[in-house]
């Protein structure tokens, strides 16, 4: 069906800039290989992977790491 | 804002019979604006010329069969389009709602229904304004300002076709008359709400595309052991 080929393709174009988003995250922490570095260049040419994506995804990973920070520090 | 409704007022008394007279199924959910939610949910005695309805299409054909209208003498109402009700974003998530003989009645907020009045602004829109002021104390200047950055699109220009006020002129009428001083319409209300508007349709830092393409750090432990490996497996090939 046409709506589920155009949810996948969002979806698909939402996981790609998930993974930028942690290549960026391994970056900061020093942690980048060859690998990443060529999947990084193949991810910055791929259009559907928008900057406002890899914001949404970063937020995303950052609102984690704080709520599991917060979780750790209620807990002990 | 109050959440009791007075049903005992003239508005409230009217929409009441409607209910009732309403066959009871469908349930049906009808908007009351104009001045009824004012005198409904801020001072029963604030008079209301007529009630005004948003509701289904063929609610206007049952209020005129019942003989419930607008009429000369007695309170009315006028069923209009959902067009008609223009104010700030978001207004249905302030507004409150209650069941009456089995059908829901939806009263937006005192400043939403203020704010629809900004573009005709007659002297009982004014009356309006100071009566919600003087009985619950609000909204004050800063309050309105930022309750009026949600309404920004009212002040986009007006079709050809479209008649009535004009939003920038009554706005700074508003100001002198109600809040008794002036204001800049673009500084305080247009831009601040674009800007809101810009930051929370974010685009995105373009930068974060050129570090992707730029990926390069310290080389982990584990890719240098693999390079250090490769390397040696090199040289003894080449020995």
């Amino acid at each position: 069906m046409m709506f589920d080929r155009e949810t996948k393709r969002i979806a698909q174009a939402w996981r790609k800039s998930r993974i930028a988003a942690r290549l960026l995250l391994r970056q900061e922490a020093g942690r980048i290989t060859p690998r990443d570095a060529a999947l990084g260049k193949i991810l910055a040419d791929d259009p559907a992977v928008t900057p406002r994506l890899i914001q949404q995804a970063l937020d995303s990973f950052y609102a984690r790491r704080r709520k599991l920070e917060y979780t750790r520090r209620t807990i002990t | 804002m109050p959440d009791v409704v007075n049903w005992n007022t003239p508005a409230g008394q009217l929409l009441d019979l409607l209910a009732q007279k309403l066959p009871p199924r469908p349930s049906l959910r009808i908007t009351v604006f104009g001045s009824a939610p004012l005198q409904m949910l801020v001072k029963a005695d604030f008079l209301s010329a007529d009630v005004d309805i948003l509701g289904e299409p063929d609610i206007a054909g049952f209020v005129e069969r019942n003989n419930l209208g607008r009429r000369e003498s007695e309170l009315g109402f006028q069923v209009c389009g959902p067009l008609a009700f223009r104010t700030a974003l978001h207004w249905e998530a302030r507004a409150v709602s209650a069941e009456r003989h089995g059908h829901t009645f939806v009263f937006p907020h005192p400043w939403d229904i203020l704010t629809s009045k900004i573009s005709r602004l007659e002297e009982k829109d004014l009356e309006a304004f100071r009566m919600v002021i003087r009985g619950t104390g609000h909204p004050t200047v800063v309050e309105f300002k930022q309750h009026l950055q949600l309404a920004v699109d009212l002040y986009r220009p007006k079709f050809d076709e479209e008649a009535g006020g004009d939003m920038f002129s009554n706005t700074k009428r508003l100001w002198r008359t109600i809040f008794g001083g002036s204001i800049d319409i673009r500084r305080e209300i247009i831009v601040p709400a674009l800007e809101r508007r810009r930051r929370e349709y974010e685009r995105g830092d373009p930068k974060l595309k050129e570090r992707l393409r730029n990926l390069a750090g310290p080389v982990s432990k584990k890719s240098r052991a693999h390079r250090s490996r490769v390397a040696s497996r090199t040289q003894k090939r080449k020995n």
